[in-house]
């Protein structure tokens, strides 16, 4: 389904003294099937923009079209739509509720209907999704660790198979591993099943080696989008809107400094940097 | 100054959440030995529910070791008069700056602390000014905390714990919800602290950081693992490697490269230090 926000305004608590207009006149375009980050600094409008696009908030004005579904201030009945959505807010791990793992997630596909075969099956298959070992389905979550509730909490969301899957921040909180591990996950599922990323991050390195797509948001507004090269080209650009190239980036830019053919900055990987340099090497020696 | 005595002292501490119900393998942190002097900067890394909060919790005598001793200056946590000078001493930042305001202006969120502790008015506004002086939210008294960006309520929570003079401060973790903006702007004031003579204890997942303290300690297992000065970590990276955290990217880049026959063996210190070896490789072939 392609996802396309049309003149969109949201404001917050509109006639009283909170009001407040947390995303102004956005336009923008996503793709069916594509990895799309969101990045932009704290308070630009980047949970708002995702909780739309949940059908969690209906937008002030403008119409957000995603395939055959046309949401505006007055639309009403989002339940079957909200189906396709899944959701991993912040924090996800504050949501567990059910008495077991394997509970917790079945939540989501029993909620779709589906009968209990499937949902046994794809509480299994969310499980290997995210790492959780077989034995743990029948543990509280509460007993488990920080990033061990994380992966329940994902697992839950995968389970649903939504066609767009969104995340606020997943990786945040979590230690080195633990973010290692979750984005190789997405990467795989998100190629696995086709279905639509959002994810929302601060973290230029997650944007730069998963987006096909990334959206620039500043102060309540879409102010760039493009592949990551065309966003992370800008750099004081960014800077003035509170962010950074990723690290890969800044180390090449320093190792430009001296370099009489520069190496590409559309370089993203470590490995990818790593073969360059070897490349460079051999042909010189 | 001349220290004849360390400011902080772990001895033998051993602590549980519960220690009649857990095996004494399975506590939350075992047989910490440790030493502070007054106006290090330490930073302390480790994976996700390996006892790092729980460390920075003993600091403070929020917890009391179930076994062993932890003294600050001359007290000890275990005595009810330790503990009253020592909560004065050790300040704490957490992760969530939403979860640390309590006050509706800047002005009175600093103020609160002091209250608490009793200050009369008088000297209470010159604390307040001066802590905001140090964290640069001069000109904001009147500010709702509400409407600052994630740096700047971070920065309030900090001029907070600065207006009650502590001599010890410690960050649990509270640059990781931060955008890259606010991490600067929080990075930049504990060197600042620490430039002023504060003792700065920063726990963090970022290697980056990691280089910015002298001297970084890894709890991993509940034990603590590792205790090096931070420059040393560049050529002992396996270390890092071993406990799952972040190895500094110029270091994952050389054994990249080493992998495809380009070895590099002088020590690196550095990033740059790095960057000038790789133009040494290139020119000289
Ligand atoms: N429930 C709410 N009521 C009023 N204002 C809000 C609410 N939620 C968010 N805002 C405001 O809307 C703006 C955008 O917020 P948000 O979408 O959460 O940004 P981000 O996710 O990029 O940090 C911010 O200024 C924020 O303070
Ligand atoms: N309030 C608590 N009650 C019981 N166990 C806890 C509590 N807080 C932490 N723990 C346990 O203590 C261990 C260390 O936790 P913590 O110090 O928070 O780790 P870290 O900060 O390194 O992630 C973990 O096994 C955790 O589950
Ligand atoms: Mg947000
Ligand atoms: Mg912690």
């Amino acid at each position: 389904m392609e996802i396309s926000f049309q003149d969109i305004t949201y404001t917050y608590s509109t006639g009283t003294p909170f009001e407040h207009r947390a995303l102004q006149n956005i336009h923008v375009q996503f793709n069916q099937g594509s990895y799309v980050a969101v990045i932009g600094k704290t308070g630009s409008g980047k949970s708002t923009l995702v909780q739309l696009l949940a059908g969690l908030l209906l937008p002030t004005s403008g119409v957000l079209q995603v395939g055959d579904t046309r949401i505006h201030s007055r639309s009403k009945k989002l339940g079957e739509y909200r189906k396709k959505v899944g959701v991993v807010f912040q924090y996800p791990e504050h949501q567990l509720f059910e008495e077991t793992v394997a509970k917790d997630i079945a939540f989501g596909p029993k909620n779709l209907g589906c009968d209990v075969a499937e949902i046994e099956h794809r509480v299994v298959e969310a499980m290997s999704w995210v790492g959780l070992s077989p034995d743990l389905r029948d543990r509280s979550p509460f007993e488990l660790s920080g990033g061990q509730m994380r992966r329940v909490a994902i697992a839950g969301v995968l389970a649903m198979r939504p066609d767009i899957l969104i995340l606020d921040e997943p990786t945040a909180g979590l230690d080195y591993l633990g973010q290692r591990d979750l984005l190789s996950i997405l990467k795989r599922f998100h190629q696995h099943f086709g279905c639509t990323v959002v994810h929302v991050t601060h973290n230029m390195n997650e944007a730069a080696e998963l987006a096909e797509q990334i959206v620039l948001m500043s102060d309540g507004k879409v102010i760039s989008t493009g592949k990551p090269v065309e966003i992370f080209r800008n750099l004081p650009y960014l800077q003035v809107s509170g962010l950074d190239v990723p690290d890969v980036t800044k180390w090449i830019m320093s190792l430009n400094q001296n370099l009489s053919t520069p190496v590409s900055t559309e370089i993203y990987e470590l490995s990818a940097l790593a073969d360059e340099l070897i490349h460079r090497w051999r042909r010189g020696s | 100054m001349k220290h004849t005595k360390s400011l902080i002292e772990l001895s033998g501490v051993w602590f549980d959440y519960h220690p009649d119900r857990q095996m004494k393998e399975q506590w939350a942190l075992q047989d910490i030995n440790l030493t502070i002097q007054s106006g290090e900067y330490v930073v302390v890394m480790g994976p996700n529910g390996s006892g790092k909060s729980t460390f920075a919790r003993l600091l403070n005598g929020l917890f009391i070791p179930t076994e062993g001793e932890v003294r600050v200056g001359d007290f000890s946590t275990s005595d009810d008069l330790g503990q009253f000078h020592i909560r004065r001493k050790v300040g704490m930042v957490f992760q969530n700056p939403d979860n640390q305001i309590v006050a509706t202006t800047v002005r009175d969120d600093v103020a609160f602390g002091l209250e608490n502790l009793g200050v009369p008015r008088e000297e209470m506004i010159p604390r307040i000014e001066q802590a905001l002086e140090v964290v640069g939210l001069v000109g904001f008294e009147n500010r709702e905390p509400a409407h600052l960006s994630g740096g700047q309520k971070q920065r309030l929570a900090i001029a907070g714990v600065i207006a009650m003079n502590p001599d010890i401060i410690v960050f649990d973790e509270s640059t990781s919800m931060l955008d890259p903006q606010g991490r600067e702007e929080v990075r930049e004031l504990m060197k600042e602290l620490h430039q002023q003579g504060h003792t700065v204890i920063h726990i963090t997942h970022s290697a980056q950081e990691a280089f910015l303290a002298e001297r970084v300690i890894v709890i991993a297992h509940h034990r603590l693992q590792l205790d090096c000065p931070s420059k040393d970590l560049y050529n002992q990276s396996h270390l890092l490697e071993q406990w799952g955290l972040e190895v500094p990217l110029p270091i994952r880049l050389r054994a990249l490269l080493k992998d495809q026959g380009l070895e590099i063996n002088e020590p690196i210190g550095n990033s740059d230090e790095m960057v000038a070896q790789i133009w040494r490789y290139l020119s000289k072939t």
